[in-house]
């Protein structure tokens, strides 16, 4: 869904341009073709190539001419995790050349939750009493607006797309939906920004923050412009949240060979015992 | 320092974790408890997963207790025979105790269970072991232990003599105490040791300068086959953070057994029960009080 707004102005135009284009280079091949004799399905080959080329840089060249009414990116698209990660920060920035507001979501793979509810019994005792399952639900999610989305005058669009910690898709009871969105913006894994820094009417940037806890895991951060209500563009930014080095190497052993592991483990705690006994006693 | 940690996911203080390593290992030198109870919720305050605290303190309490159960055999202060006794035990016991759980998890009531257990049993081990070492006074002999009052204690099948713990009993005792260990361990996770320590004193009779040493040899098995356990099912040992804890403990547990050693037994006794109360009333005092948040949220669905 890059872009997708104006698109169809936008087609037809290339459509026409691109029938032209394709004539002219059509000809002046044909034209070089009968000149030379050998190799006819050479000629045919650069002929398919060359249009490709010429396709690609007309369309590339008809897409650019246009300003977008909205162009963003990241400083990364990328977050590694190692021994040292102790959460981080990426820059999203980008312009808008419509009127509108621009609203921001970056959501991390979903997860299943299960929710506990403590209740008194027998006058003094407080145990989990009830519980809520919730499937599918983003492990992370940070919204952020031009302006509260409270604010928007129709935010009928919000609650479709699912924008705002409000409209995240959760099936159960709404006590413990709360009670997960609460446990989930202290846990700074949901966070909610209502200014986004614009630099001039145009140019905006935000600070994602990513905390230390942030699942691993596939990640989009979407950025809209909504007019009035109506979605005008739409840019959507993927982001991977990976481990690296001596992390990723004790997880992978960890998941794949986990008696291997566990045998690494106790042993390796049985030599520490033991050798700190030999240094402290020596014998 | 922060380190990350690959399984917690999540990063911590490495001084704090080696701090906490320390004094739960200067308990498990001084008591021969495990000193799991200490580290584990701990762990689970500072934001670890709790599946991933309890594995990896089991880790950490693998090497505290082997370096303990070293400086203890050195002293020749283990009893080997009742050591094995009561390892048997203890895997009869934890085999049984996961059944439990699965039967009592069904019924939905576990919390309850578990929670009451607990306190009813630590309770009971706290103030009988205060009242005892307040009236014992210096060193003083106590009460003859179970085994020697009870005559139907002294008729069982499997008598057999105890070399170093100077004793002549059924060796069915201390597969009893083991397995009930082992049954409270895979309940709650954290605790077998204030239930043996006391039981070997009290109802097997065992010499105090023996019990710290076979206590501990007994726990190096537990643990270790907790952690295998958990390394090859749940895949929740952290290393990294056991490694933590272990450096942090091993040199408590050469602190502990220092101190241990300088205190009369019976002071030592003491001080134990003190602990066990602690914690009891802890225990009690969390389920009896209104909670902060009366709701929870944990990672996946089971």
């Amino acid at each position: 869904m890059r872009n997708c707004s104006r698109s169809l102005p936008c087609l037809a135009a290339n459509r026409l341009f691109l029938r032209f284009a394709a004539h002219v280079l059509a000809c002046t091949l044909r034209g070089n073709a009968r000149k030379t004799q050998f190799s006819l399905t050479a000629w045919r080959l650069l002929k398919q190539f060359l249009r490709n080329i010429g396709v690609f840089y007309i369309l590339l060249f008809a897409v650019s001419a246009e300003a977008k009414p909205l162009i963003a990116d990241m400083s990364s698209y990328r977050i590694e995790i190692n021994s040292s990660f102790t959460g981080t920060s990426l820059l999203l920035f980008g312009t808008r050349n419509e009127t509108g507001d621009v609203v921001i979501g970056v959501r991390g793979p979903e997860n299943n939750y299960m929710i506990r509810k403590k209740e008194q019994v027998g006058g003094f005792l407080w145990l989990n009493r009830r519980k809520q399952r919730l499937y599918d639900v983003p492990s992370f999610y940070i919204v952020a607006s031009s302006r509260p989305l409270k604010e928007m005058r129709n935010t009928d669009v919000l609650k479709q797309l699912g924008i705002g910690l409000p409209n995240i898709t959760m099936q159960g009871k709404e006590e413990f939906v709360n009670a997960f969105l609460a446990h989930q913006q202290i846990n700074a894994l949901y966070m909610n920004f209502e200014k986004i820094s614009f630099m001039d009417e145009s140019l905006f940037k935000l600070v994602l923050p990513f905390p230390d806890n942030i699942p691993r895991g596939n990640y989009t951060a979407e950025i809209y412009l909504i007019n009035d209500g109506v979605l005008t563009s739409m840019q959507s930014i993927p982001l991977h949240v990976e481990r690296t080095g001596f992390d990723a190497f004790i997880f992978e052993s960890a998941q794949k060979n986990g008696v291997l592991y566990g045998l690494f483990a106790m042993f390796m705690a049985l030599g520490i015992g033991w050798g700190a006994s030999r240094v402290i006693h020596k014998w | 320092m922060d380190l990350y940690l690959p399984i917690a996911e999540m990063s911590v203080n490495v001084f704090n974790i080696l701090l906490l390593g320390f004094i739960s290992g200067s308990i498990s030198g001084m008591f021969g408890v495990g000193g799991g109870f200490l580290t584990t919720p701990f762990l689970i305050f500072i934001g670890i997963p709790p599946a991933v605290a309890v594995a990896s303190s089991a880790n950490q309490i693998v090497a505290t207790s082997f370096f303990g159960f070293l400086s203890h055999w050195r002293k020749a202060n283990v009893d080997f025979a009742m050591g094995y006794f009561m390892t048997g035990g203890g895997i009869i016991g934890s085999v049984l105790g996961v059944w439990v759980f699965s039967l009592l998890k069904g019924s939905g009531q576990i919390d309850l269970v578990i929670s009451v257990l607990y306190i009813t049993l630590l309770g009971s081990i706290g103030i009988m072991m205060g009242l005892e070492s307040l009236r014992a006074g210096d060193d003083k002999p106590s009460k003859p232990p179970l085994s020697a009052r009870k005559e139907w204690i002294k008729r069982l099948p499997m008598q057999r003599v105890f070399v170093r713990s100077k004793l002549e009993i059924s060796a069915l005792l201390p597969l009893w105490v083991g397995s009930v260990s082992g049954l409270v361990v895979s309940l709650l996770g954290v605790g077998g040791g204030f239930f043996t320590i006391p039981a070997m004193i009290y109802i097997l009779g065992m010499p105090t300068s023996v019990v710290i040493g076979t206590s501990l040899f007994q726990i190096i098995f537990i643990t270790a086959t907790v952690t295998l356990l958990q390394a090859a099912t749940t895949h929740t040992v952290d290393i990294v953070l056991a490694l933590l804890l272990l450096t942090g403990s091993v040199a408590g547990a050469q602190a502990g057994t220092r101190i241990g050693s300088k205190v009369s037994p019976i002071k030592l006794r003491g001080m134990l029960a003190l602990i066990v109360l602690t914690v009891a009333t802890k225990l009690l005092i969390d389920l009896a009080s209104t909670p902060e948040n009366i709701y929870s949220v944990t990672l996946g669905v089971e």
